[in-house]
């Protein structure tokens, strides 16, 4: 099985168990989704059985991935659900230092993808 | 800090209807709406999700500011940029990629990096991109990188840069308001908020509004435009937009929560300070009763004030959703999603692009600039820890020896850490100035850190050294001149400064309102101030019925 490694954890040196614990299903996507199917395999052509999203005990830590795929535990069995089919909580390596030392206050440009969180 | 009477005051009714009326006013002035409606793209691209197949609206001509400039003029912000010439060339690669995937390959502008640890990134209208450094290193993916990028080129490619004229314009229009500014200015420190700060919370909420509406729909459809940009360059939504998107809630939680706890620090030191200052009042209560009497009231006092501060920051919150040019990014992700829903193939299992990536970060020469930017956050971000020294050293050799935020690192943790008792103190802003001899290294922060110490230990020419350098390598950046013309009035005084100021404002109009606030002498500013209070009184005694 081929798993994808975060690369800053890799470049850090930081454990991938560390990463991927910090990964978690939060919840469905969209949001509107009210099943979620489970899968025994992943790319298993059909889906082993579909729960309502509140059986499925969210957050659900992320113990591996795959292409597409990612293996939770849910009722004490190990299932793999579709990446497409759930939001997921995405641990980041950012943080407030320079923006406390040195802030920049509102940008003269246009806000983008990550207006300043820290101001 | 006025009394507060609860008997008198209906508090939550009053900051509504102070809001009500403020953003009544605000909204029926003409000439703020009246600009926004000039605007294109307002009800178009944006009025429903478009395919993500579909032709991407036409390119809008329009004369580009200069490039070049642009770039300098970011290198005055914050800690400037990460001069790093591989990763500059690989994010600049998929740049050229997006472009003609557009069909705008000729369009100008680049992909600069940020010297930031926050997880930051914007467009200009001169066609540059700028992410930070977390952006890069923290990516899954080069889907994810794309989508950021993507993104970003859907605020160019939909000329979102018009909205800077019109934020401006409606600050000037809400110019009568600056009153309400200055006063909470004034007021909205450590101590608590005063009824009065209602009035900032209107200003606040009215100018949001303003431009809201367009800012909101902007990231909708560049959001749109992200994916279908990525789509058809052959990216998967799942590893690119959705990843994006989604490292973006989750970082936003993070902030969000150190939000509430900083508030929870703030009401506690009110409380605090409220029991603190009823004890104060009657020192000579030394019985019991009436002692504990003071404590009470004053206790009950903070926990009025408490209450106040908390209705303030229960507004803004709520105000975010509603104010907030980025909507709610849950809602983004939805949004995408339901668009991709008709198109099972663009949901289909897809491999990320990992490898490229993986090997640029890898490089030797980048993978040592990474490595040592995260030494300089973490000595910057701990000064006082055992191994700060050792980490912001190591932040300073090598290939970032003369870059901005390792040297910054290592000045914090010479400023803060004693030397030891047989030794003599450094000056630590020495080690700023192996800035100044690195051109493409340079930041305005060092030079303006170096002037502004010196400066403080009265070596005013060598501090007038210091900015006169500075200033001939930035002169043309918008953003060094407020911070410059504080400089020259406090060193060469306040005529000279207002000199400088009315350059500013005639070569840099979007920082012309900074550059004056910058000349005004300390004993203008008291007078200003004096005013201020006094029309405040006014005000709150008129409105809010105070003694």
């Amino acid at each position: 099985m081929k798993i994808k490694m975060p690369l800053l954890f890799t470049m850090l040196g930081v454990p991938f168990s560390v990463a991927m614990a910090q990964d978690k299903v939060v919840a469905p996507s969209p949001s509107s989704r009210t099943s979620l199917d489970l899968y025994e395999q992943p790319g298993a052509t059909q889906s082993a059985r579909q729960i309502s999203v509140s059986e499925a005990g969210l957050p659900l830590a992320i113990q591996a991935t795959q292409t597409g795929y990612y293996k939770v535990a849910i009722a004490g069995r190990d299932y793999w659900l579709r990446g497409m089919q759930v939001r997921v909580h995405r641990a980041t390596n950012a943080g407030c230092t320079t923006s406390v030392v040195a802030a920049t206050g509102a940008t003269i440009a246009t806000p983008g993808a990550g207006k300043d969180a820290c101001n | 800090m006025h009394a507060i009477n609860l008997s008198v005051l209906p508090w939550r009714q009053m900051q509504l209807g102070a809001m009500s009326t403020l953003l009544a006013l605000l909204m029926g002035c003409e000439s703020i709406p009246k600009n926004l409606k000039e605007l294109p793209l307002v009800n178009t691209f944006t009025s429903e999700q478009p395919s993500p197949k579909a032709d991407l609206p036409p390119p809008i001509e329009r004369s580009w500011p200069d490039s070049n400039q642009d770039v300098l003029n970011q290198r005055a912000r914050g800690f400037g940029l990460v001069n790093s010439p591989e990763l500059g060339r690989y994010l600049n690669g998929l740049y050229g990629r997006i472009k003609t995937q557009a069909g705008v390959p000729a369009w100008p502008g680049g992909v600069h990096i940020l010297a930031s640890d926050a997880l930051q990134a914007y467009a200009t209208g001169a066609g540059n991109i700028y992410v930070s450094l977390p952006w890069v290193t923290g990516a899954e993916s080069e889907d994810e990188i794309v989508a950021v990028l993507s993104h970003e080129f859907g605020h160019i490619y939909l000329h979102y840069h018009q909205l800077e004229g019109a934020v401006a314009d409606a600050d000037t229009a809400t110019g009568w308001l600056s009153i309400g500014v200055a006063i909470a200015n004034k007021t909205a420190n450590a101590t608590g908020w005063t009824q009065v700060d209602s009035l900032m919370t209107a200003y606040g909420l009215g100018r949001g509004l303003v431009t809201t509406v367009y800012g909101r729909s902007q990231e909708s459809a560049a959001d749109s435009f992200g994916l279908n940009v990525s789509l058809k360059l052959g990216y998967s939504y799942e590893h690119g937009m959705k990843v994006f998107l989604e490292r973006m809630a989750s970082w936003e939680e993070v902030n969000e929560q150190r939000e509430k706890d900083k508030n929870e620090k703030i009401l506690q030191y009110m409380r605090q300070q409220a029991k603190d200052n009823a004890a104060k009042k009657s020192p000579k209560a030394n019985n019991a009763v009436s002692q504990s009497l003071n404590e009470f009231s004053g206790e009950l006092s903070g926990n009025m004030a408490s209450a106040f501060q908390q209705v303030i920051f229960d507004i803004n919150n709520a105000s975010k959703n509603v104010r907030g040019d980025h909507p709610p990014i849950v809602e983004r992700i939805d949004a995408l999603a339901v668009a991709l829903e008709p198109f099972p193939e663009l949901q289909a299992d897809q491999a990320a692009v990992v490898k490229p990536l993986k090997s640029t970060l890898q490089a030797k020469r980048t993978a040592e600039l990474v490595a040592n930017y995260g030494f300089a956050f973490k000595a910057i971000s701990a000064p006082n820890s055992p191994t700060a020294m050792q980490l912001a050293r190591k932040s300073t050799t090598g290939i970032t020896a003369k870059h901005a935020v390792p040297l910054f690192a290592l000045y914090t943790v010479l400023n803060e850490q004693q030397p030891a008792a047989n030794r003599k103190k450094v000056d630590a802003g020495q080690v700023l100035e192996a800035n100044f001899s690195s051109e493409p290294d340079r930041a305005w922060i060092t030079y303006q850190e170096r002037s502004s110490k010196l400066k403080d230990v009265r070596q005013i020419p060598e501090a007038k050294k210091v900015m006169g350098m500075g200033l001939a390598y930035f002169q043309n950046a918008e953003e060094a001149w407020p911070q410059a013309i504080r400089f020259y009035g406090e060193t060469q005084g306040w005529d000279e400064a207002k000199r400088l100021a009315q350059n500013c404002g005639k070569n840099f109009r979007r920082v012309s309102v900074r550059c004056t606030q910058a000349a005004t002498s300390p004993d203008e500013a008291a007078t200003a101030e004096r005013k201020s209070k006094e029309k405040a009184d006014q005000i709150t005694k008129k409105w809010f019925k105070t003694p």
